[in-house]
């Protein structure tokens, strides 16, 4: 029982982060047909901003942070303001090539200005411990990460039920055209998206380095990876759907973890992506997806 | 005489377009071959082998309209696959102790083993095929990265067949510069036959207007699920072309960055034709090498007060600069969406050789 807990925690944690990068990609996705592969370096720059806090002034916890989160927001705005502005409207192919190209001229350059060697992160010494809730030992990391992940995912509703700039997101993500019609300013909506997704993504990249303890230069693209199909298990474009998507992909991998022998851990990201493959063989349009279009 | 020239029969505008295409590449092996030595033969052996690649990729996403980043997953399981075949038992022994002893004893010329290759390349192509071919043409290209990312994680995590993330080591080295000509002209007159042909026709046309395909009786998806497999089929060619031509590889060498550079030449040439495949790869592979040298040169270098230790990755910024460049400029590629003997009938005909305005979905926002 207190292993299943523990097991549940992690699966949480870790689905959590997928799902609020999946959430972000699905935003952006939703409203302007992007599919931001450079997400992931959005992230690796949340974890250089916590290094270069911790070891340049030792910054607090609070204050790592708001540099990751603020790092994301920044280096979101300023991507789509060079990078996505000029294929704005372009079709699905184009946006997706400028992303890639984007992504690895990214990568490149964290290789060459800062190292092409993983930085350590050391973040103070409460945040590795564990502590017992209600008879159960869980980690103050998973912990943190469950919490933040579930105030970040509220706020995100609160935003896009009870504004007027959220209610014209969602209007966008179903109909960009007619959404501008209605008179939605098209800039905005778009500046906001990429503000939450890299909002996001500094959240997750914060969960991700407090975990793993270091950063480098290629660190964004596995749990890009994750995140992008779980977004299309969920039903790529759907918003609910790619939170779902997440912590599913989650739940996935913390119980293939738990269950494959020994021999076949190696195979343990192989087996939850084909897992997830099988699950689009069954349901195309994924999990909270629309069907196609019928003739 | 006037018939000729307007080239109405599919199959021999295949034949003839791939002619013309298959000059100039001839001529440039035979004056690499005769005129450089074995350093620049080895770039031209790389360059046609990318051009197979290439091609390959392009009967699926060109004509499809649809973009992936999966495809060199089947160079890998080629090149290992084949590898298995042709290697000697004894040095089989050696390298992978653990292999089973059907596969260890066995050991069989170059051409069987790559239809072996092949064989296990479309069993493959057909599992990942099944379900990818059925998503949206926007789900797809992310699903096929999952599919590289499942084929990368099974090479390093099978070891006794892979020998891991270590070098793979002792495969004999077949390719040289005639095998790898003869394979590109191969690759460009399938992917001619396949683009001119009923079933190339019927996808060009799900790429333009899916819905419009579709209600026309275009069975789209099992379509897709053809120039899958096919597709996959030349890219695992390449694979054990290049395979029995580096004799040495690991699992690395067939992921992201090789991926990459196939997606630049493929892109900047201009996906729609067999004759963009082919220039882009030549073009992308020029780029690769000057950035090489180039990345060489600046190593070590002193300006002022900076001291460049070493410079990483020129190759592939130049690559993402020259992507860039065309999707702002040129969306369609540099060769645009005509094949070099329908330029050549135009001209023949004194009919313009500009291709048509991109479509509505390509065009920017209208000012």
């Amino acid at each position: 029982m207190d292993l299943f807990v523990q097991q549940l925690v992690n699966a949480i944690s870790l689905g959590g982060v997928y799902a609020l990068l999946a959430l972000g990609l699905a935003m952006v996705f939703s409203i302007m047909g992007l599919v931001n592969f450079a997400h992931g370096e959005i992230m690796t720059l949340g974890g250089y901003a916590m290094w270069f806090v911790t070891v340049q002034f030792g910054a607090p916890l609070p204050v790592v942070v708001a540099a990751s989160v603020l790092t994301g927001l920044v280096a979101a705005l300023l991507m789509e303001r060079i990078a996505f502005r000029p294929v704005r409207g372009a079709s699905v192919v184009t946006m997706l090539l400028t992303s890639f190209a984007v992504s690895v001229m990214l990568q490149v350059t964290f290789q060459n200005v800062i190292s092409p060697r993983p930085k350590g992160v050391q973040l103070p010494p409460e945040m590795s411990r564990v502590i017992p809730v209600l008879g159960v030992e869980i980690g103050v990391i998973q912990l943190t990460a469950i919490v933040m992940v579930l105030v970040s995912l509220g706020l995100i509703m609160l935003f896009l039920r009870r504004t007027t700039l959220g209610i014209s997101m969602r209007a966008a993500a179903q109909d960009f055209s007619v959404a501008r019609l209605m008179g939605i300013h098209a800039d905005a909506v778009v500046a906001t998206a990429f503000a939450i997704s890299g909002l996001l993504a500094g959240v997750a990249a914060f969960l991700w380095v407090a975990q793993r303890g270091s950063v480098d230069p290629g660190m964004g693209l596995t749990p890009i990876i994750k995140a992008f199909i779980a977004s299309v298990m969920g039903g790529l474009g759907s918003l609910p759907g790619a939170v779902v998507g997440g912590f599913v992909l989650g739940f996935v991998e913390i119980m293939l973890q738990a269950w494959l022998p020994q021999a076949a851990l190696p195979f343990k990201d192989a087996a939850s992506l084909a897992i997830v493959i099988a699950i689009l063989l069954w349901r195309p349009q994924g999990l909270l997806g629309r069907a196609a279009d019928r003739v | 005489m006037r018939r000729l020239v307007t080239l109405d029969n599919p199959i021999r505008r295949a034949l003839v377009g791939s002619g013309v295409l298959a000059v100039p590449l001839v001529v440039f092996a035979v004056v690499v071959a005769l005129l450089l030595g074995p350093a620049e033969q080895q770039v031209a052996i790389n360059f046609f082998i990318s051009l197979i690649a290439v091609v390959g990729f392009g009967i699926y996403s060109g004509n499809s309209g649809i973009m992936t980043f999966g495809h060199v997953a089947f160079m890998g399981i080629a090149a290992y696959a084949g590898s298995l075949l042709t290697m000697s038992p004894a040095i089989k022994a050696q390298a992978l102790p653990n292999l089973i002893p059907a596969l260890r004893d066995v050991q069989v010329p170059f051409v069987p083993a790559l239809v072996g290759a092949l064989v296990v390349v479309a069993a493959l192509a057909f599992a990942f095929g099944f379900p990818l071919s059925r998503l949206s043409a926007a789900a797809t290209p992310i699903a096929t990265l999952a599919m590289l990312m499942i084929t990368y994680v099974v090479l390093v995590g099978a070891a006794d067949i892979t020998r891991g993330s270590q070098t793979f080591y002792g495969v004999p080295p077949i390719t040289d510069l005639t095998v790898a000509v003869v394979f590109a002209l191969l690759a460009i007159v399938v992917a001619r036959l396949f683009r001119e042909s009923v079933l190339g026709l019927r996808i060009r046309a799900s790429r333009e207007d899916e819905l419009a395909a579709r209600s026309m009786g275009v069975d789209v998806a099992n379509l897709r699920l053809v120039a899958w497999i096919l597709s996959a089929l030349v890219v695992g060619v390449a694979g054990m072309l290049l395979g029995h031509n580096l004799t040495a590889f690991s699992p690395k060498q067939f992921y992201l960055t090789l991926q990459f550079a196939l997606v630049a030449m493929l892109v900047v040439g201009g996906p729609t034709t067999v004759t963009g495949a082919a220039g882009g790869a030549f073009l992308i592979a020029l780029l690769m090498e000057s950035a090489r040298r180039v990345e060489g040169l600046v190593s070590g270098l002193t300006l002022g007060p900076i001291r460049i230790e070493q410079f990483f990755g020129l190759q592939e910024i130049a690559l993402g600069l020259v992507i860039l460049a065309v999707m702002y400029r040129r969306r369609e590629g540099l060769f645009g969406r005509l094949e070099v003997d329908e330029v050549l009938v135009r001209w023949w005909h004194g009919r313009p050789t500009v291709s048509r305005p991109p479509r509505d979905g390509d065009s920017g926002p209208s000012p």
